[in-house]
């Protein structure tokens, strides 16, 4: 018992002094990242300038598909969207916003899994396409957060929207709808109606 | 400025010191508290005390107790309904289980319980849990009720701001396995296939 408590106490204190030196650190941490996302901010600025003149070639290179999501079950108030990006362009790129028909707002999340907890954090400055590389929003990783839903997505209704990015601004984009607890598109089924395919494979441009 | 940073760093090198003496002090007890537990014969210490007795309010607004759990398996797990992907995800599977085991499925107890109260009340749990298997019992409670279960079962719940004013939940998000006897048998997790998880299931309600 009385090895309990001493171990109790001394845990107490090793915890304390850890907290002390993790937030010393991340004051320090702080002062850097600030720093970085200064010097970010202006590299982008200048990226953008460059690329007034071939706006229109920026976006040839950034294709959309499979867009998902699932069917929620009653008083759901979030969803979670998946899409695949492809850059085949020379520019990179970043995927800053998205609008879903049925939801008031949309965030870009990055979800994780470490021992068992579950994390979720909005994906700060946007989510970097890199130029010849493919990016899956896809279950367990990042994803579009539906916030405030205000209809139901069901299943095999495809549901509409957007997806913004930083270059080749605006593309709309169809969600198709697979059931509660699909783990891909595959989950969507071949009901979406014909001529829309998987709802995602369908893209425009619009400005 | 550069005398101040290297006053931090020697600073910090003393903390860290510190910290090192505190944990091998922490280590040195916590070994001779096995070593004792060990020539006793006693399971892992904590181990015994993993879970615990709770009263909570279930999805038609009737007061659950622990207690009705007493002398069968059941399966815990913690979510919100203010979830994308893994609380729905995890509530589907576990009506798939539940239907694959058949007639030993009303064997078992499967609870979900609420790490978001404020929002998850008994009505929004009931709307919710309408679309899986009923005999999924949904809980809430107080913040403090919550509180006390989500330490008893060494959850992780922690609040996450978003950008339109709203928030969102970090949790735990394993499935603990309960026996009849009330002690923790295994876990589900999300990274393990589906058969994994209802052989796990299946041998929980096969022995009872
Ligand atoms: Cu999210």
């Amino acid at each position: 018992m009385q090895s309990i408590k001493l171990n109790g106490v001394a845990a107490a204190v090793a915890g304390l002094l850890a907290t002390v030196v993790v937030a010393l650190d991340t004051a320090a941490a702080c002062e850097k990242h600030d720093k970085a996302a200064h010097a970010q901010t202006k590299m982008t600025r200048v990226a953008d300038a460059g690329t007034t003149h071939n706006h229109a070639q920026s976006h040839a290179g950034l294709s959309v598909e499979k867009a998902w999501t699932r069917a929620t079950p009653p008083g759901a108030k979030v969803a979670g969207g998946f899409v695949t990006i492809t850059n085949s362009g020379k520019e990179p790129d970043k995927l800053v916003g998205a609008s879903f028909a049925l939801s008031k707002s949309v965030e870009v999340h990055e979800m994780t899994m470490t021992d068992g907890v579950m994390r979720m954090n909005e994906v700060e400055g946007g989510l970097a396409i890199a130029p010849g590389t493919s990016v899956e929003l896809k279950p367990g990783s990042y994803h579009l957060m539906f916030m405030d839903l205000t209809g139901t997505p069901k299943e095999s209704e495809p549901v509409k929207g957007t997806l913004r990015f930083e270059k080749a601004g605006e593309i709309a984009i169809e969600f198709a709808v697979a059931p509660i607890g699909a783990k891909s598109i595959d989950g969507a089924g071949g009901n979406t109606p014909a001529g829309h395919g998987h709802g995602g494979h369908e893209m425009k441009h619009q400005h | 400025m550069a005398a101040k940073v290297s006053l931090l760093a020697r600073i910090r090198l003393v903390l860290w010191g510190l910290v090192a003496v505190a944990a091998v002090v922490v280590g040195a007890l916590f070994l001779g508290q096995m070593q004792e537990a060990a020539r006793q014969g006693a399971s892992l210490p904590g181990a015994a005390r993993f879970g615990g007795d709770f009263e909570l309010v279930d999805q038609n607004s009737k007061t659950f107790s622990s207690d009705s759990l007493k002398g069968r398996p059941y399966a815990v797990f913690f979510g919100f309904t203010h979830c994308p992907d893994i609380c729905p995800t995890t509530l589907f599977e576990m009506t798939r289980h539940l239907e694959a085991l058949g007639p030993k499925a009303d064997r078992l107890q499967v609870l979900f319980i609420t790490v978001d109260p404020a929002r998850d009340t008994p009505e929004q749990l009931q709307q919710y849990l309408s679309a899986f298997d009923p005999r999924i019992v949904g809980l809430s409670g107080s913040e403090a009720q919550i509180a006390d279960v989500a330490k008893k079962y060494r959850i992780v719940a922690e609040k996450v701001v978003t950008s339109d004013g709203s928030y969102t939940m970090n949790h735990t998000a394993t499935v603990f396995l309960f026996d009849g006897k009330g002690a923790l048998t295994s876990t589900l997790s999300w990274e393990e296939d589906e058969k994994t998880r209802q052989a796990k299931l299946q041998r929980l309600v096969d022995r009872g």
